[in-house]
């Protein structure tokens, strides 16, 4: 067995798409679940009352690693053939900026949002009429963004690479990180729960 | 000649093979939509005919002579010489499909009508000659199941036959199969089913189409499958038409809006609706009624790219 799936052609493109959609309905189905269609679990991330999307969304990130670097280690994934998204430094960190402040203003990130949207919550209809007006207005406007959308470039860049530390121990690093935070999300948690209680008397 | 007749450089030497747009797929998805109808109207009509009260069984005749003749004008805006059409009424072919579904049309209107004779629009009940007609039919209760029982044959042959007048072109290696009638006869009726899920004014009858309509998914997802392991069990070109569909360009709408989005998460949704777990919602007869319509759209083009 070899993988990525899709670069060694065990299936057509065409059939990535279904696999897609399989994977889709998974991922909102676990996100809701989760109580991720709700945004007022979500925007309390911010106001650090909840932090069940940290606790989560590192999870997955760790998850994720340890399974890419043991399955490369392994010898059934070629990491090297692992799709990466070209890093452009400038127009993502203010993406990512815009993305977050969206987050928090409509308590939701384009995928809870449909999550939410296939609940039938009004909230998260509204939020993703919001994300395609802006994906329309951006379309619509990019020769002006243009310049800056490619301003940046770094290529297919890995945390490894930039570094030059071992994979192994980026790795390492990042799961203290997760740890790390694990332990203070839940001291925080406990810390506002404490001041809300004392708040409410 | 040896390069025209083995590259075809010349595009005269192949006709143009995708001459069916979405006229056929509409005409196809209307005409078993409306047979589903029929035949659930006529079933419903036979089971609860001592049960007076609101039904649907009434309402579904007007309907289903808007949605036929919406989709007899999508054939008639596919026809290449529309002033011939009368010329199908002047023979009858028995081996032609095409002449079988002229005829079946023809009966579809007068049976649907009979129906809504039965009991018309409480305006007209008093209007000759409708005053006639609703008496008559009335006066006797053999005549009245004569109507449901015509309305459920005359139903299931067209519905049937939308399926028949694809498989009966050989060319077509993904519409030669004998099971494609029966496929869009279910689709048909699982469609009409959730239809009458979703406007049914009486909560009995909407829970029963839930039932039923549960049933023809299931057995549809069975059909699909007869349908597809016979045309794989097949000769190489058959192999290669449900290919189209399994992994080819048709597979993402095949897999996910006709199997995933038509059929399996509208099987779950209402299967927990049946059993009161989640409230009844129009989304999954709505889900069931799109994939019917995508099937049909899927199988015409699909089915135009599979060839020889």
């Amino acid at each position: 067995m070899n993988a990525p799936f899709f670069k060694f052609e065990y299936f057509t493109p065409d059939f990535s798409l279904v696999i897609a959609i399989l994977i889709g309905i998974g991922f909102g189905f676990f996100l809701e679940q989760a109580g991720f269609g709700s945004a007022r679990k979500l925007a309390a991330q911010f106001y650090f009352r909840d932090m069940t999307v940290f606790k989560v969304m590192f999870t997955a990130i760790v998850t994720a690693m340890v399974g890419v670097f043991y399955l490369g280690w392994l010898g059934w994934l070629d990491i090297s053939l692992i799709y990466l998204t070209p890093t452009y430094i400038t127009p993502q960190v203010v993406g990512g900026l815009i993305l977050g402040l969206g987050f928090v203003v409509g308590g939701y990130c384009p995928g809870t949002g449909m999550a939410s949207l296939s609940t039938g919550r009004v909230d998260g209809m509204i939020y993703i009429l919001g994300v395609f007006a802006g994906i329309f207005v951006f379309g619509e406007s990019f020769s002006i963004w243009k310049d800056f959308y490619v301003s940046g470039k770094m290529g297919q860049i890995t945390l490894y690479e930039l570094t030059g530390i071992p994979y192994g121990v980026i790795m390492f690093l990042v799961i203290l990180m997760a740890i790390g935070g694990f332990i203070g999300a839940e001291k925080v948690e406990k810390y506002f729960a404490k001041k809300d209680a004392e708040a409410s008397k | 000649m040896e390069e025209l007749t083995h590259t075809r450089h010349n595009h005269l030497i192949d006709p143009n093979l995708t001459i069916w747009g979405w006229e056929i797929p509409v005409y196809l998805f209307l005409g078993g939509f409306v047979a589903g109808m029929m035949i659930l109207s006529g079933v419903i009509y036979l089971r609860r005919r001592n049960q007076p009260g609101a039904t649907v069984v009434f309402i579904l005749p007007y309907i289903s002579l808007i949605l036929l003749s919406l989709g007899m004008l999508a054939l008639f805006i596919d026809l290449e010489h529309k002033l011939y059409t009368w010329r199908l009424y002047l023979t009858f072919k028995p081996l032609s499909p095409m002449s079988w579904g002229a005829w079946i049309l023809l009966l579809v209107y007068p049976v649907l009508i009979l129906k809504i004779l039965i009991n018309p629009f409480f305006l007209f009940r008093d209007v000759a000659p409708i005053s006639k007609f609703y008496k008559f039919l009335n006066a006797s209760a053999d005549r009245k199941n004569f109507i449901a029982y015509a309305n459920i044959v005359i139903g299931a042959m067209l519905g049937a036959y939308t399926g028949i007048l694809l498989s009966a072109l050989g060319a077509r290696p993904l519409w030669n199969s004998g099971i494609l009638w029966l496929l869009f006869l279910v689709s048909g009726l699982s469609g009409a089913a959730a239809f009458i899920h979703l406007i049914a004014p009486d909560k009995g009858e909407r829970e029963m189409m839930a039932k039923t309509d549960n049933y023809l998914l299931a057995g549809e997802l069975f059909v699909i499958a007869f349908f597809l392991t016979s045309l794989l069990s097949s000769s190489a070109v058959h192999i290669q038409a449900a290919t189209i569909l399994l992994s080819g360009a048709y597979a993402p709408s095949f897999w996910g809006f006709v199997i995933i989005a038509g059929i399996i998460i509208p099987l779950i949704i209402q299967s927990l609706a049946v059993s009161h777990k989640v409230k009844h919602t129009p989304i999954a007869p709505l889900m069931v009624i799109a994939g019917g319509l995508i099937l049909r759209f899927v199988i015409v083009y699909a089915g135009q790219l599979s060839g020889y």
